[in-house]
């Protein structure tokens, strides 16, 4: 028969891994909410909000758009402060790209987590004739998470751009994103995409990202 | 009255909720990925009972079923290709919005509906490549199976699928691209009709309350099955 003891510490042990596992079921809500909160400022052009979500103290934030990867914090605020300012504040301006399917794995460790959405949206802005289009788009967001002073921030972020076109024009007569040659020199990234997803009819649709698998403990290789 | 519940039931109820969640999500990521055994993986073959109906298709029962419908060389790699050779300039995605995910009080099963709208292109009977707005409703049941939650009865309902540019509203016949649907090889087809006819929008038709929202129950009974 066991004794008090014993089973005090039985106790205790089992109190801790509750608590551990609360706390992975919490960073995943707490993380899904993160990358909402994201979405909902950046289409509302709060900018310098959108800032805090980001792992602004970890080493290796990075953010990859269709036309490049933007690598630590002075990069990461040009992409938002700069490039991102005028969504939802220039009048005529939307863009809107939500987030459904959500697969989130927290680490075992409690420390980091994964995830990845599947983004339709829409936009509208001004061309270069100054005249207005609607376009539909959608992607793809992946991203990892890291904990910085106890609180969850987004620190690897990539968007992986599936169909973007002319409201009145299918995805299968073609599609035209962002470039980097229409990005201005003080917003550009710092180096080339490392991925091209954009549909194309002689393309084949590519499994990217690919499903995050349950982990212990945060590996690069496996990095968004 | 509140279920006096331990701590440990309640965290159960929890991650319960988050891996029956993240079990959905993952199948709609895998399988226009043609991750096609490990969308197998994904459900109950362990179980009996295990089936999956999509539409007017029809049912595919037991593992073998199943297999015939998700795996290595059954429909959806007829209809998508390999993963090492997809058919180019194909492309589904059928996103999950708005889950209602019930888990069972013994913790045993849950029961999920959502509402999945989406978009592809596949190739017309002509062989051109046709963009199509779809949406869909998804229910699944859930089961443990050694210690680890699997889909055991999935079922896909029909709201609309319509070219791009067309206007649902407008369809003429509703049911056209059902009638242009392939046929398939005997090897692959379905083991039994289709339960549920499909129902499709159109200007005469009253919404169909199908599959219905799930409700907290204690234990999974076979009539409530999706």
């Amino acid at each position: 028969m066991a004794t008090v003891e014993e089973l005090k510490k039985k106790l205790a042990e089992t109190e801790k891994k509750l608590q551990h596992e609360i706390g992975r079921m919490q960073a995943a809500r707490i993380c899904e909410n993160l990358m909402s909160k994201y979405e909902y400022l950046c289409s509302h052009g709060r900018v310098e909000e959108v800032m805090k979500c980001f792992a602004q103290k970890t080493p290796g934030l990075r953010v990859e758009m269709n036309w490049g990867v933007y690598e630590g914090v002075e990069s990461v605020k040009r992409l938002y402060l700069g490039f991102h300012r005028s969504f939802g504040q220039t009048p005529g301006s939307m863009v809107i790209l939500t987030n459904t399917t959500c697969v989130m794995e927290v680490a075992g460790d409690g420390q980091t987590a994964q995830a990845i959405w599947y983004c339709p949206g829409l936009g509208t802005g001004a061309g270069p004739d100054g005249k207005f289009h609607a376009n539909w788009g959608w992607a793809k967001r992946a991203a990892d998470f890291v904990k910085e002073d106890g609180e969850w921030k987004i620190w690897h972020y990539h968007v992986y751009g599936i169909t973007s076109h002319p409201y009145e024009r299918s995805w299968v007569e073609g599609n035209a994103n962002i470039t980097v040659d229409m990005v201005p020199d003080d917003e550009k990234p710092d180096r080339p995409p490392t991925t091209d997803t954009m549909y194309d009819v002689s393309k084949v649709d590519q499994y990217l990202p690919v499903v995050p698998e349950p982990y212990e403990t945060f590996d690069e290789k496996t990095a968004c | 009255m509140a279920k006096k519940r331990t701590l440990e039931q309640e965290v159960e109820r929890l991650k319960a909720v988050y891996e029956v969640a993240n079990l959905m999500n993952k199948y709609e990521w895998l399988l226009p990925g043609c991750q096609f055994d490990k969308v197998v993986d994904l459900f109950a073959n362990k179980t009996p009972g295990v089936r999956a109906e999509i539409g007017s298709w029809g049912v595919y029962e037991g593992p073998e079923g199943i297999k015939k419908l998700f795996g290595p060389g059954g429909f959806h790699e007829f209809l998508q290709g390999t993963a090492e050779n997809p058919k180019p300039g194909l492309m589904v995605a059928q996103t999950n919005t708005t889950p209602v995910i019930e888990v069972a009080e013994d913790c045993q099963t849950a029961q999920g509906v959502w509402l999945c709208p989406g978009y592809g292109a596949g190739v017309d009977p002509d062989g051109n490549v046709q963009a199509t707005w779809g949406t869909c409703k998804r229910a699944a049941d859930f089961i443990k199976e050694d210690g680890e939650w699997k889909i055991w009865h999935y079922h896909v309902y029909g709201v609309y699928m319509i070219p791009f540019g067309t206007s649902w509203a407008d369809l003429e016949d509703p049911y056209e691209l059902e009638r242009h649907k392939e046929e398939l090889p005997d090897a692959i087809k379905p083991d039994r009709p289709t339960t549920h006819p499909l129902w499709h929008y159109s200007k005469t038709a009253t919404v169909d309350y199908t599959p219905p929202s799930p409700e907290p129950y204690e234990t999974f009974d076979e009539k409530m099955a999706c």
